[in-house]
């Protein structure tokens, strides 16, 4: 499903000639519906990858493969095929602070000319299954961070994603809600979506007892799947 | 059709979200148009004037008393520049000036005899119709034994020919002038909104919405802008016609011989509209095209 082959990054910098690096040499590779957390510290790339997968940055070595496809060869409109099949959960939840609940949730679907009846039947089920409907003509400024980012769950679930990429998802919500959202994770998972959770939170990774990629300083130095 | 009520949508959204800019930018068509539309009028009421002038244009060739009037009338039907000949007699052009004298006619009675000579006038073919032509052809008249005077008048059509094509050339560099600003104020108002909506569109992005679907809004808010600074024109000129044509039609009679005074013909409604969503879409392409690189 998802393959790093000898990746890095390495961001431009005004501080540094060298830029800085946010990835540096990460192989690993991911199975069709697996369910797979990243983690470790801020800064330790976690996000860069999650941006990489999306081919919302590009890398500066190696090779990206989602699907057997190369990220980097893929044109501009096989881009926003492949976007089509990924549900992203950002760590600021990117919400669109104009658009109600129900219409960030509802975007996903309407770029994609669903229909009417179908956005709204769809979009409600995913707020009924983060909590959330009867919050759904509410402004995201009314919403707690936790709220919030349950409704960029929501989005990202709506379309029922081939691959589910998280960033920090459960950074703002208590413990009991990070709990229903793991399920959540869970629930998708079975049903054959990929997830990839980054998270700085080992703990949370213990107890759902996946597998665990970690990052440091940009590089893989451990992965409970397979060999580093 | 989902998609199109989608794009719709958006486009309404970034026209609320560009406010007054959005005003400037359909404010500023406007101008433009009816300036125009204000100079094309005029450059067309005076090419009608010129049209229906260069159709009247004839020579009149003056006879001496000793001419043989018929066989010049026929010398002069055999040739090609000439549409018509016709011989006004003596007795001819004594009638006329009685009639042009009208209730002063006894001012002819006191005359011994009738002083005026007769003529031919000639009406020219149309591509005959120009000063060198008109020139050369009275030139030939007036070689024509028993010929003794030739006059014509073609400059003052050519110099209506000229004030049509300045103010043509007038009308449409203030326009071009107003519709640049125009196309540059649709620029500002489309790079505002993309960059209002950067981050949404950074969103729309991710989420796998396609360009055309992400641009597809400021190009549409670019020509309907255009269409309604254009429909705000039409109104204007329209307003116009309402105002200025009772006024001006005895004018235009009495000095170019012009009857009906139109401003706008619904053709040049269509082409102004048309002009408009060009104009529009335009300017948001520049701003679309040079501002939303993904």
């Amino acid at each position: 499903m998802i393959e790093f082959e000898h990746v890095s990054k390495v961001y431009a910098s005004t501080v540094s000639a060298e830029g800085v690096q946010a990835l540096d040499d990460v192989t690993f590779m991911i199975q069709k519906a697996e369910f797979v957390f990243v983690v470790g510290p801020s800064g330790a790339g976690k996000s860069t990858l999650l941006r990489l997968l999306v081919r919302e940055e590009v890398p500066t070595e190696g090779e990206i493969r989602v699907g057997g496809k190369n990220l980097l060869r893929l044109r501009r409109r096989s881009i926003t095929r492949l976007r089509r099949l990924i549900g992203v959960i950002f760590q600021d939840g990117r919400l669109l602070p104009d658009r109600t609940v129900f219409d960030n949730v509802a975007l996903v679907l309407r770029v994609r000319g669903a229909a009417r009846d179908d956005v709204r039947w769809r979009t409600q089920q995913a707020l009924r299954a983060v909590g959330l409907l009867p919050k759904e003509g509410a402004y995201p400024r009314a919403l707690s961070g936790g709220e919030r980012q349950r409704v960029a769950i929501a989005r990202a679930l709506v379309r029922e994603p081939v691959l589910l990429l998280a960033d920090e998802p459960t950074g703002d919500l208590d413990d009991e809600s990070a709990g229903e959202i793991m399920e959540l994770f869970k629930v998708v998972n079975t049903r054959g979506t990929t997830v990839v959770v980054a998270t700085h939170e080992q703990g949370l990774a213990a107890r759902m007892r996946q597998r665990t990629i970690q990052l440091m300083a940009g590089r893989v130095v451990k992965d409970s799947g397979g060999a580093v | 059709m989902s998609r199109v009520s989608f794009l719709l949508g958006e486009t309404g959204l970034t026209i609320r979200q560009s406010g007054w800019i959005s005003v400037v930018a359909i404010l500023l068509t406007a101008l433009s148009f009816t300036t125009v539309g204000l100079f094309l009028w005029l450059a067309r009421t005076l090419g009608n004037a010129e049209a229906h002038w260069r159709g009247e244009m004839r020579i009149v060739a003056y006879l001496d008393d000793e001419a043989n009037a018929q066989s010049l009338l026929q010398t002069v039907r055999g040739w090609p520049e000439v549409r018509e000949a016709r011989l006004v007699t003596k007795a001819e052009a004594l009638e006329r000036l009685r009639g042009y004298l009208a209730d002063r006619r006894e001012l002819l009675g006191s005359l011994p005899s009738n002083p005026l000579p007769a003529s031919l006038e000639l009406g020219l073919a149309a591509d005959a119709a120009t000063p060198e032509e008109t020139q050369a052809l009275a030139g030939r008249v007036g070689r024509l034994r028993g010929v003794d005077e030739v006059q014509y008048t073609a400059e003052w059509v050519e110099r209506l020919d000229r004030w049509r094509r300045v103010l043509s050339a007038v009308g449409l560099g203030i326009g071009g002038f107003l519709a640049l600003a125009a196309v540059l104020t649709v620029t500002t108002s489309a790079t505002l909104a993309t960059h209002a909506r950067r981050r949404e569109m950074e969103v729309m992005r991710l989420v796998g919405a396609g360009e055309g679907l992400i641009r597809g809004p400021f190009l549409l808010q670019g020509m309907i802008q255009g269409i309604v600074g254009a429909l705000v024109a039409l109104g204007c000129l329209a307003a116009a016609e309402i105002v200025l044509a009772p006024r001006l039609a005895p004018l235009l009679a009495l000095t170019l011989g012009l009857e009906p005074v139109t401003f706008l013909s619904p053709l040049d409604g269509a082409v102004l509209l048309a002009g408009g969503a060009v104009l529009g879409g335009l300017g948001s392409l520049l701003a679309v095209g040079r501002g939303m690189r993904p």
